[in-house]
């Protein structure tokens, strides 16, 4: 079957690929344009490993067709830092310890990013249920949670 | 507790992990993002019965598929007597642990692997999943222990 010629931008660079009708977002990242930063925990939106932005929005790109890109805006974890500059969500999860194995940590932070955009003072319970499409079978949410606070905390007083 | 303060280089202090620059990046390689030239794909057809009794496997079909390089069955895996033995820090019954990796006379849950394929691609794995034919005699589900009298037991 012929393949999607899809145009998109992504993590501010324009990026053109293939991709089969049944290819998820996922599917291309990983497979396509080899961004493995996006991982496969569950494939049916459970776990949130795999959480990218599409067009602003928070998605699992594994319910998301790579045919629907198009034209669309799309940020993973690989964009995140400026080059070696760390965002301060990575640098804070570094400092406060808030992850172990790693595959759960790209999809946390791509939302704890989402979050930190729209709302930079939330109450630990508003942190808990954004970021509770995101499983962690190791570290505990408690070091995320903290993680996530006190960059809100510190971004609070940079503004100022 | 001592009230002594000694300065140790690493005990009492708190580190940033080696590898997290790598895995709050995004850059850290696990397993399954590697990638390598002639690389098959591995599938796995699992049971939609919470407990049955297995009363045939057929793969033929699905090996037929072209593209398959391997469909096994725990036909392919060698029984194991049951008997505790050591593995590691604990003792483990293989004859339990061979029927846990890959289901035997009976599906033990809904999601028991059942049969495996390896395919030069993932698509033609999971369409050779589809040609797998197996017969179930399906069970009543056993939600508690002790039910070894109404030979309900998934173990019995």
């Amino acid at each position: 079957m012929a393949k999607h010629h899809i145009s998109a931008t992504l993590n501010g660079e324009p990026v053109e690929f293939l991709c089969s009708t049944r290819q998820t977002l996922l599917d291309v990242l990983r497979d396509e344009l080899n961004l493995t930063g996006s991982k496969e925990g569950c494939a049916s939106g459970d776990c949130g490993a795999c959480s990218v932005m599409v067009d602003d929005r928070l998605v699992c790109s594994c319910l998301v067709l790579g045919a629907e890109c198009d034209n669309k805006k799309i940020d993973s974890i690989e964009g995140m830092a400026d080059g070696e500059k760390l965002h301060p969500l990575q640098t804070k999860f570094l400092e406060e310890a808030a992850l172990q194995c790693g595959i759960c940590t790209p999809g946390v932070l791509v939302a704890a990013k989402a979050l930190l955009e729209r709302n930079n003072n939330p109450t630990e319970t508003e942190v808990r249920y954004w970021l509770a499409g995101n499983l962690c079978r190791c570290t505990g949410y408690d070091k995320i949670i903290r993680a996530v606070m006190s960059t809100a905390a510190d971004m609070r007083e940079n503004a100022k | 507790m001592s009230s002594e303060q000694k300065d140790y280089k690493w005990v009492g202090t708190r580190q940033i992990r080696p590898d997290g620059h790598d895995k709050v990046t995004g850059r850290a390689k696990f397993g399954s993002d590697f990638s390598l030239s002639g690389m098959i794909h591995g599938r796995v057809l699992r049971s939609p019965h919470a407990h049955a009794i297995i009363q045939s496997i057929d793969t033929s079909k699905a090996e037929a598929l072209p593209g398959v390089k391997a469909v096994i069955t725990s036909k392919d895996l060698k029984d194991q007597p049951s008997e505790l033995k050591p593995a590691g820090e604990g003792m483990v019954n293989y004859r339990d642990m061979t029927r846990n990796v890959m289901a035997r006379e009976k599906v033990l849950y809904d999601g028991h692997a059942v049969a495996a394929v390896a395919a030069t691609t993932v698509e033609i794995a999971e369409a050779a999943l589809e040609l797998i034919d197996v017969k179930y005699e399906v069970l009543p589900p056993c939600r508690r222990c002790r039910r070894r009298d109404e030979g309900r037991c998934p173990y019995s």
